[in-house]
Order: structure tokens, then sequence, then C-alpha cells
């Protein structure tokens, strides 16, 4: 293996298992995250040129990856599940007060509140907007903070923040929409 | 700090990206109200299964485990001719990318060309040879067989691709073969060699059958001789169909096209 090769081999291990999980939140199908992952590595293979003055992010293979993305959405070229909206296609909307109280969710014992999450999580993070859901991969699954997510959106990091916070809250949102829901169905049965 | 004070700063600071007397603040107001402890704790919780949930290579769309990374960058940095994976398997390689590719010889390609010869941007064929053969100088991708014996190298690519290759001898004044690898172009496999010549490197690929980018290019007559000439990034690329039409033997370099040309006119035809 060439020196280049073993450098960049080196550079992408640490990001290999978070690109299939944000990869997986892009797309629909699991060969189309497979083919985006492979996509990642060799567009950053192309670009990829080390030197001593020169050192690549954390962040840079999700940038390529979502530059992908994009294309891709462009081109219909594979079914995207999470459309990645370039932040000057996007008007911000003005974000809730962000010092309002969170949603509040009745009182629950431990399992039950466990159970909640697993029946609910996906579905909650699957009804957020694009631009919510994505800064929430970006960060859990792509464990980026905020200012490596600012630089993958290309948006101010006050931007991510925002997302991030307004995401969060529109997840606890929905589970707490759920468990009073999912309440009153107890109660009418008993 | 207040309870509606923190609210705001509480996503952030459970992302660590609180600065720390910000941070300080932060902790030292949950340790003291129990109800704003509780909200964290939730949020924790969420955040958990969250991570969960987004790494789990279970079912369906999350199953997204993919090959280990080294087999992946072999595949990448070692078997395959990678533009022509781009163009043509857009199951497993994006042809977007191809476009791009395309689009962008184009624009440094109308910089660089200085002849009367012009490359017209849509040419997959010559675009995938001079890409790969730049991207072999740039990266120094190695060669799986190095030697300077023509017989030696030939016999290798026979063994490793089934095709019949008689790659040239040049006079020693001439340049000399450095080595050569198999490839793949279309899916199917084919050979690249590299020869210097005189101080400068030309690759020479061999593949099956013909291209239909090929009959795009510039067709030239010389002594008797048919060849299939265009550039790209200052690069001259020099095709001859040979056995009938069984192989395309293609050559890539900065050379002047003359000095190619003597390459490829010493294959077996």
């Amino acid at each position: 293996m060439s020196d280049s090769a073993e450098l960049f081999l080196q550079y992408v291990r640490p990001h290999w298992r978070r690109l299939h999980a944000v990869a997986g939140g892009y797309l629909a199908q699991r060969d189309d995250a497979r083919d985006l992952v492979q996509e990642t590595l060799l567009r950053a293979w192309r670009a990829f040129a080390p030197t001593d003055d020169r050192t690549y992010a954390r962040g840079w293979l999700f940038v390529i990856m979502r530059n992908i993305v994009i294309d891709w959405q462009r081109s219909l070229a594979r079914k995207v599940r999470l459309v990645a909206v370039e932040f000057d296609e996007l008007t911000e909307i003005a974000a809730a007060d962000p010092c309002e109280p969170l949603a509040s969710l009745p009182a629950l014992d431990e399992e039950r509140f466990r159970e909640l999450l697993d029946q609910r999580l996906v579905a909650g993070l699957d009804s957020l907007e694009p631009v919510f859901r994505e800064v929430l991969l970006l960060s859990v699954a792509g464990d980026l903070n905020y200012r490596e997510i600012a630089e993958a959106l290309d948006c101010p990091v006050g931007t991510v923040m925002s997302r991030m916070a307004r995401a969060r809250r529109a997840l606890r949102e929905h589970l707490a929409d759920f468990a009073r829901s999912d309440l009153r169905r107890k109660e009418v049965r008993q | 700090m207040n309870c509606r004070e923190l609210r705001e700063y509480l996503f952030a600071f459970l992302d660590s990206e609180l600065d720390a007397p910000l941070s300080i603040e932060v902790q030292r107001h949950l340790e003291q109200c129990p109800e704003c402890a509780r909200e964290a704790e939730i949020e924790r919780a969420i955040r958990r299964q969250l991570s969960n949930v987004l790494h789990e290579p279970s079912e369906g769309r999350r199953d997204t485990e993919g090959p280990d990374l080294d087999a992946a960058l072999a595949e990448i940095t070692s078997d395959d001719l990678r533009s022509s994976r781009t163009a043509r398997q857009p199951r497993r390689w994006v042809p977007v990318l191809a476009t791009a590719a395309v689009i962008a010889f184009a624009v440094i390609g109308g910089v660089t060309w200085n002849t009367g010869r012009s490359h017209h941007g849509s040419n997959q064929f010559v675009d995938l040879l001079v890409n790969d053969f730049e991207h072999f100088q740039e990266k120094g991708r190695p060669l799986q067989i190095a030697s300077s014996d023509p017989t030696e190298v030939s016999n290798w690519l026979a063994d490793q691709t089934a095709l019949r290759v008689a790659l040239p001898e040049l006079d020693a004044t001439h340049g000399k073969l450095l080595g050569a690898r198999k490839c793949k172009i279309d899916g199917k496999p084919a050979a690249f060699a590299v020869y210097d010549v005189g101080g400068t490197l030309a690759s020479l690929v061999v593949m099956p059958g013909t291209h239909p980018d090929i009959d795009n290019m510039e067709h030239v007559e010389r002594d008797g001789l048919t060849h299939w000439v265009d550039r790209c990034k200052g690069h001259t690329v020099l095709a001859c169909k040979c056995k009938g039409g069984a192989l395309v033997y293609a050559a890539v370099s900065r050379l002047p096209e003359e000095r190619l040309v003597m390459l490829i006119n010493n294959v077996d035809r």
C-alpha cells in the first residue's frame, strides 16, 4: 500500500462506522447507504493530498457525503429519505422562545419510559422536518460538534444550535403527545 | 441561573457545547433544582436511545454495515479503473460523479489544450483513461508486477485477465516498461501497463472488444495504420484496435503525439 493510501486509511478508520450510521439516516435503502459510504470514500480519496501543513478536519468526510446526497436528490439517482436542504435555499423560521418549558411527559416509571422510547422514538425522529432531523443525525450518529455540523451544512453555528434545540423540543413533544394519548387509551379500557 | 435560563442552555449543555463558566452555572443549577435535574435526565435518556437507534445495524434501513474499511479502500485504490466504475456501474458508483468529472475535465482541458484537436468533454473513454493515469501518477498506486520484460508482464496479465496481451518492447534508447496491474473497464478485466519513455510516463491500457466512445475520437490514418486520437487535460490519448477488433490498446501520456505513435506502433496488431 502506498504511503498516501496508508495515511488515508488512518484518517478514515475512526470515522468508518459513523459514516455508515449517517448514511443509513440519509438513504432509505441499505444498498444505497452502502453506495453512499463508498462514494464518499472514493471522492475523499480522490481529493486526499496530505501535506505537512494540510490536515483534514473530522467533519470533512461528512461534508463530502452531504454533497453527494444533494447531488443524488437533484438527479433523483437514489431514494433519499432525508432531504438535505442547502442553507441558501432555506428561510429560517423565527425560533420559538428557547426558554419555554419543555413538553411535559406524564409521570412514568422507568420501565414505561423505556417502553415509550422503544416504541416511539423512531416515529418521532421520522416526524421531524428534515432540517431538524439532519442536525440530530449529524450530532448523534456522526458525533460531530456544532461547529463541525455548521461546516457540513455551510451555515452559522448559531443556526445549528437553534435547530438542535428545536429538534429536541419537537421530539419531546412527539413523545409527550403519544404518552398522554396512550394513558388516555388505557384509562378508557379500564 | 434560574429555571427559565437553564432551559435556554440545557441542550447545548448536554451536547457539551457550552463554555466552562456557563457549563458550571448549569451544573450548579441542576444540582440544586430537582425539576430541572429530572428534565435533564429525561433528555439524556432520549439522547442515549437516539444514539442506539441511529447506530443500530439491525433490520431495514438501519442495516448499513458496510464492508470492512481495508477491503473498501483496497477496492478503491487497487482493483479498478475508478472512473470506469463511476461511469458504468451506477448501482455501486454514482453516475453524477462521472458527469461532474466530465464537466470538470472539459473546463480544465479547455484552458490547457493547445492544439487543433479538441476534446468535447463528453468522451467517457478518454476521461477515464486520463483520469486514471493522473491518479496513478499523483497517488503512486503500486504496480502489481514490476518488470521491464514485456513477455513476463504479458504472461502475468494473461493469467490475471485472460487477455492475450502482447506488450510492446521498446528500444532501450526510447524507453522501457516499468510494470503493470490488472484493472476493469465496464466491468471487464483489462490491463494497465506503465512505460517510462525518456523520463516521461505513459500508460498503455489493453481492453477486450471496443468502447463506443473510441469512434468519437479523431480518426487518423498514418503509415497505413489507423489510430484514434484525442486530448484531455494536456494529455494525449492514442488508441488502436487490434486482433480484428478483439482488443483495444490505448496509450496516455504528456508525450508528444509522435512519441506515443512510436509506442503504439510497436503493438502486435
